[in-house]
C-alpha cells in the first residue's frame, strides 16, 4: 500500500493543521489522503459493470454517485432515459441529500450541545430514504442505463414526501417547513430557535449567544454551473489529475456547499450581510435547504426539465455529468472506446471545499485565537458546517 | 473518497456493535441503522453503521476495495476480474440495491 493510502486507510483522511500565528491569525495547512485513483478499477469495464458497483463502492452519496455515473454513461454511449427516469433519479438524490442533512444536524450539532441524538429521526430518516426509492422504482433499477422500470403512480413516493414533511415539523422545525422558510430576517430567526427546544434550534441559538456567527468568514467565489465544453477541456489537459486533486476554477478556490446553493434565500442574504458566510449563515443554509426538499421533490417529480443542465458530451464517446450532491457539486466524466470505459473520473465536492486555498483554510486562518481549546473547538465547528466526505484529524499547536 | 467499509456484526450492544471486517475488529455505532442481528452485513462510514447491505453487495464492495488496493500498490500483474466476480455476469442488474 502507497503511503498516501496507508494514512487514514482505504477510506483516506484529511489531515488539517493550525498553527497559532500569535496576532490573533492562524497559520493552516491542509493535506489529503482520499484515494482519488480509485475509478483507476472501471478501465477496461463495460457501462453495466461499472454501474454494478460504482454506488455500493462509494456509498456515502451512493445514490448521487450512481445517479452521475448513469447520465455521464449514457451521454458517452449515445443512450438516453426518458424525462420521466430522469426526474425519478433527481428526485431519488434529493431524497438523499433531506437523509444527510437530517443526519448531519442530529449528529453533529446535538453531539457540540452536548445531548443525545434522536435515534428516531436517525432510523426514520433512513426509512424515508429507503422508501422513497422504492416508490419510485420498486425493482431497484434506476441506474439501468437508458432507465429502469419506473412505479405506474407517484403515490407511494408522493406519501412517502408526506412522511418528511411530518419529520422535519416534529424533529427539525417545530412548525411546517413552508412555514419557517417564511422566516426573513435574523430577529425572526432567532426568536424562532429561543422558542424550540429541538437540536436545529438549539445549535443556532448557542452559536449566537457564543459570539460565533461570523466564525469562518472568508471570500471564496461559490462554484458556478460549468459548461460540459468547459469542463471536457479542463479534464482532456495534461494536468487533468493535478485539477481532481486541487480544483480550482479560472484560477480560484471555490465553494459548493448548501450555503453557496442556497444563498439567495431572503434569510440567507441578511445573515450575509452581516456575516458573510460565517457559521450561522452556513447551519441555516442547510436547514433552509432541508425545508425546501418536500416540496422540490414534489416538483421534480411532475416537471424537472432544468435537472440535466451541465450534463452532455461535446466529444463522441465521452460523457459529463454534474449534479448537487449533499455535500456540493459532484462530477463524472467518462470516457469509452469500443463500448468500454477507458477513462473514468470522478470530482468530489470535498476537493473544492478542503482545497489548500478553499473556504475552510481561509476561513480558518482568519479565526481569532485565543487559546488552543477555542481554536480546536471552532476549527472542529467550521470542518463539521462545511462537512467532508471523509474522516479528519486536527493538530493545534 | 465517500468510501464505505463492509463488517459484519458479531455482538450487538444498546446504540453499538463490534463489527469484523477488511481491517479486523472494531466497535461501531448503529445509531442510524437500529439494533440488527449477529452476522448481518452493514456498510461503515466514519465510525458508523450507514446501512445494511447484504453479504453478496458486502463481498461486491470488499473485492472492488481489494482491486484498489491493488491498484495503489502498483501491483501490475494484478487481475480486476477476479476481484470484481459480479462485475464478469453480463446478467448482472446494474445498482440493484
Amino acid at each position: 500500500m502507497s503511503q498516501e493510502s496507508s494514512q487514514g486507510g482505504i477510506e483516506g483522511r484529511l489531515f488539517i493543521r493550525v498553527r497559532r500565528s500569535g496576532k490573533g491569525r492562524a497559520a493552516v495547512d491542509i493535506h489529503s489522503t482520499r484515494p482519488l485513483s480509485t475509478p483507476r478499477i472501471f478501465t477496461g469495464k463495460t457501462p453495466r459493470q461499472v454501474l454494478s458497483t460504482l454506488p455500493l463502492l462509494y456509498s456515502v452519496c451512493g445514490t448521487a454517485q450512481g445517479c452521475a455515473a448513469v447520465e455521464a454513461l449514457e451521454q458517452a454511449s449515445g443512450e438516453s432515459a426518458p424525462p420521466e427516469i430522469l426526474r425519478a433519479r433527481r428526485a431519488i438524490v434529493l431524497a438523499e441529500i433531506a437523509r444527510e442533512h437530517l443526519w448531519r444536524i442530529e449528529l453533529d450539532w446535538s453531539a457540540y450541545l452536548g445531548t443525545a441524538p434522536r435515534k428516531a429521526t436517525l432510523t426514520e430518516a433512513a426509512d424515508f430514504m429507503d422508501q422513497f426509492r422504492k416508490g419510485l422504482f420498486p425493482n431497484g433499477d434506476m441506474f439501468e442505463p437508458g432507465g429502469g422500470r419506473l412505479n405506474e403512480t407517484l403515490d407511494e413516493a408522493l406519501e412517502q414526501v408526506e412522511n418528511l414533511e411530518d419529520l422535519l415539523r416534529r424533529d427539525i422545525f417545530s412548525q411546517s417547513p413552508e412555514k419557517w422558510l417564511a422566516l426573513g430576517t435574523e430577529e425572526q430567526l432567532d426568536y424562532w430557535a429561543r422558542g424550540s427546544t429541538l437540536s436545529a434550534a438549539g445549535m443556532l441559538t448557542r452559536v449566537t449567544e457564543e459570539g460565533l456567527s461570523g466564525l469562518g468568514r472568508a471570500e471564496v467565489s461559490g462554484l458556478p454551473l460549468l459548461s460540459v465544453d468547459a469542463l471536457e477541456k479542463r479534464f482532456r489537459a495534461t494536468d487533468a489529475e493535478a485539477f481532481i486533486e486541487q480544483p480550482t476554477w479560472q484560477g480560484n478556490a471555490m465553494e459548493t456547499t448548501a450555503y453557496t446553493r442556497q444563498n439567495n434565500h431572503p434569510l440567507l442574504l441578511n445573515l450575509a450581510k452581516k456575516y458573510g458566510n460565517g457559521l450561522k449563515p452556513r447551519l441555516t443554509a442547510r436547514l433552509i435547504e432541508l425545508g425546501k426538499i418536500p416540496g422540490r421533490l414534489r416538483s421534480v417529480m411532475h416537471e424537472g426539465k432544468f435537472l440535466t443542465v451541465g450534463c452532455g458530451s461535446s466529444v463522441p464517446g465521452t460523457g459529463i455529468s454534474q449534479l448537487e450532491a449533499s455535500r456540493g457539486r459532484l462530477i463524472h466524466r467518462v470516457e469509452l472506446d469500443e463500448g468500454v470505459v477507458k477513462r473514468y473520473r470522478i470530482l468530489a465536492p470535498t476537493e473544492w471545499n478542503f482545497h489548500r486555498h478553499g473556504v475552510l483554510v481561509k476561513g480558518l486562518s482568519a479565526i481569532d485565537a485565543e487559546s488552543i481549546e477555542v481554536l480546536r473547538r471552532n476549527t472542529g465547528l467550521l470542518v463539521s458546517a462545511i462537512d467532508p466526505c471523509v474522516g479528519y484529524s486536527l493538530e493545534i499547536s | 473518497m465517500c468510501i464505505g467499509i463492509p463488517m459484519q456484526i458479531i455482538e450487538q450492544r444498546e446504540y453499538s456493535a463490534l463489527c469484523r471486517g477488511r481491517n479486523g475488529e472494531e466497535m461501531i455505532e448503529t445509531l442510524m441503522i437500529g439494533p440488527q442481528p449477529v452476522g448481518s452485513w452493514i456498510l461503515k462510514h466514519l465510525g458508523m453503521a450507514r446501512s445494511v447491505i447484504s453479504e453478496q453487495d458486502a463481498r461486491r464492495i470488499d473485492g472492488a476495495l481489494d482491486a484498489v488496493e491493488a491498484l495503489a500498490r502498483g501491483d501490475a500483474d494484478v487481475d480486476i476480474d477476479s476481484l470484481f466476480p459480479d462485475l464478469t455476469d453480463p446478467d448482472r442488474r446494474p445498482g440493484g440495491w
